[in-house]
């Protein structure tokens, strides 16, 4: 999995690239994770999932990157790996999310970064049959 | 194409983009800067401060203070005021950090009483106060209490013991502000703000231990208690998770709404909505819950560092003469009346990065500060000290009664750490004497002085355009990096 860190004067972004959809969500899930801690350091668990839903894609990427936020900052929820499956009805966007990882310990894992929101500042998606690309800035 | 080619300069300390620049602009966009800070202007802020402009029922200019650079949607160092009736509010234009802001402490201690002791206080300070990344506050709220916060903001902290009376009326508008309505405020939230009451969180936040190096204005210095040499405490937080989550729920929701109406915007954070509409008045609830949750957090604060410090010197709150000075906000929207063209009219004064700065006179301000004007908290880098200064008598005409907020980035936190790589940034640090702390290296390699402008000519610029004058130079003796 592979991503790149973005420059921004406050802040901090992502892009991440994914071959389908579900891939590009769980690219992401899995590269907010790597700026928040090191993942290396998080052991499986506990397993957190869900469903989340929008009608559009770009409200539902900035969605399920503050899941991750919120999981993290509330739960004391740490990922060391994210699954992800994408389906599109008619209306809406939706993602089947599993999160596996265990409750934050502060002997072990070393904090990076909190991410605090993210955003629509600048945000990017590109869409294209080899791949699916898109830019999240981060409040920090 | 370059938005700086257009800018026009009006004088030493001005410079405008005039209305009819860009197609859709309602007004002339305005930058207080000199000529100096205007080499460090980034492209994308006065694109930004353009895109304000053509917002609906934006009121005589879009602005900006000096120390303005790109936030979301609105630049860091903005203001706007729009009319109540007919105009907009956007979370874009208060930030994230709702009612992020600066609090002073002031004591009779003086430089030299800290000079052997200067880190085992602020390691004691450091304990007591939790700081750093996740950080989970020690006073305990349930849902109630939270929902009192929202309605009373620093007056919680008073009526629970964690705060001083006394304080509230040196807080900006008393620590509450009208209004808050915790039905407008998502389960998201609550959750996020139960458990981070007193706390200072992370990033920029921070509290300094400094001295008053400098004098500049001697008769309001007396009246504010400040005198050379003398210790002082600053500290810089806001509403945390709380205020995050609000401004979050409020972007998407209104970034729904906008497209159910199809208005796109040239920016997806400058979403807004008309304030006097159902959503409008919803988000400013809301703002204002958190703005008093802001309020409240650095009432708690102030009163644990004040009670460390006097347990510290084993010493009563009299001995050591420990007082609130100010409190302010700088990332906030205010409804607030002004003249314009000869009529008074409500606005909603938007801030963000921005503080307000009432001269003396006003009819909102009460007791010493009627007749001195409202004390300005201006911090700077972590080096090199910030400042007091007092409103200024062109602000209400100029400014919508605003100024400054702090030095302003000019690194981001990408290029402070390939900055850092170059320079020994903890070399520097050691060297110049001031004591620093944090949880993570990283946080104090993202904050080097080298990410900030220069403050002095931030400060200089708002000085000579009348906004605000310097009252003190503060310069650190310890600090603490969130």
């Amino acid at each position: 999995m592979k991503y790149n860190l973005l420059d921004d004067t406050g802040d901090l972004g992502i892009e991440v690239k994914g071959e389908d959809f579900s891939k590009l969500f769980e690219n992401l899930g899995n590269s907010v994770y790597d700026i928040i801690l090191k993942r290396e350091d998080v052991f499986i668990s506990k397993v957190d999932g869900g469903v989340l839903k929008e009608d559009s894609l770009e409200d539902l990427l900035i969605k399920f990157s503050n899941m991750i936020i919120y999981k993290f900052e509330c739960g004391r929820f740490v990922g060391k790996m994210v699954k992800v499956d994408f389906r599109r009805s008619k209306n809406f966007f939706v993602v089947y999310y599993k999160i596996f990882g265990e409750r934050l310990d502060s002997s072990r894992h070393f904090i990076k970064n909190v991410l605090k929101a993210a955003t629509y500042h600048n945000f990017e998606m590109f869409e294209s049959k080899k791949y699916k690309k898109v830019k999240i800035y981060f409040d920090l | 194409m370059s938005y700086k080619e257009f800018l026009k300069r009006v004088d030493e300390n001005r410079v405008i983009i005039p209305k009819g620049s860009f197609e859709g602009m309602r007004v002339d966009c305005e930058i207080f800067i000199n000529r100096e800070i205007e080499k460090s202007l980034e492209d994308d802020s006065i694109k930004q401060l353009v895109n304000v402009s053509k917002l609906p029922g934006i009121v005589k200019k879009s602005l900006a203070m000096p120390d303005i650079h790109s936030g979301y949607g609105f630049p860091i160092g903005g203001v706007a005021a729009f009319d109540l009736k007919t105009g907009i509010i956007s979370p874009g234009g208060v930030g994230y950090d709702i009612n992020c802001g600066v609090r002073c402490i002031i004591t009779g201690l003086k430089r030299y009483d800290l000079k052997n002791c200067i880190k085992e206080l602020l390691t004691k300070i450091f304990l007591e106060v939790p700081s750093g990344i996740g950080s989970v506050g020690s006073v305990k709220l349930k849902k109630n209490d939270l929902k009192r916060i929202v309605l009373k903001g620093a007056f919680w902290a008073v009526e629970n013991g964690f705060g001083d009376e006394k304080d509230l009326e040196s807080i900006e508008s008393n620590g509450c502000l009208e209004g808050g309505e915790f039905d407008c405020i998502s389960e998201d939230a609550i959750e996020r703000g139960i458990s981070q009451q007193g706390t200072l969180g992370s990033g920029n936040h921070f509290l300094e231990i400094d001295y008053v190096s400098k004098i500049y204005d001697l008769d309001i210095a007396n009246k504010f208690g400040l005198f050379e040499n003398q210790i002082v405490v600053m500290l810089h937080t806001g509403s945390r998770g709380f205020g995050h989550q609000i401004c979050s729920d409020y972007v998407s929701s209104f970034s729904k709404d906008l497209r159910k109406k199809d208005i796109s915007l040239p920016d997806k954070q400058l979403v807004y909505s008309y304030f006097n509409s159902d959503s409008g008045r919803s988000y400013y609830k809301a703002m204002v819950g958190a703005a008093n949750y802001a309020f409240c957090n650095r009432e708690i604060i102030g009163y644990m560092v004040k009670k460390t410090i006097l347990k510290f010197f084993g010493k009563s709150e009299s001995d050591l003469k420990i007082e609130l000075l100010y409190d302010i906000s700088h990332n906030i929207a205010k409804i607030e009346e002004y003249e314009i063209d000869g009529v008074k009219r409500k606005l909603i004064v938007h801030r963000k990065g921005a503080t307000r700065a009432f001269p003396k006179g006003h009819p909102e301000l009460k007791g010493i500060f009627k007749e001195t004007g409202q004390p300005v908290l201006i911090p700077g880098d972590m080096l090199s000290g910030g400042y007091i200064l007092v409103g200024g008598e062109k602000s209400v005409e100029e400014s919508f009664s605003s100024t400054c907020h702090g030095a302003g980035r000019t690194l981001s936190r990408k290029e402070a750490i390939r900055f850092s790589k170059r320079t020994d940034v903890f070399e520097k640090i050691n060297e110049s004497g001031v004591f620093v702390l944090s949880q993570s290296n990283r946080t104090i390699v993202e904050e080097i002085p080298q990410a900030y402008k220069n403050v002095d000519d931030v400060v200089k610029t708002v000085q000579d355009a009348k906004l605000s004058f310097p009252v003190a130079k503060l310069l650190p003796v310890g600090v603490i990096k969130g």
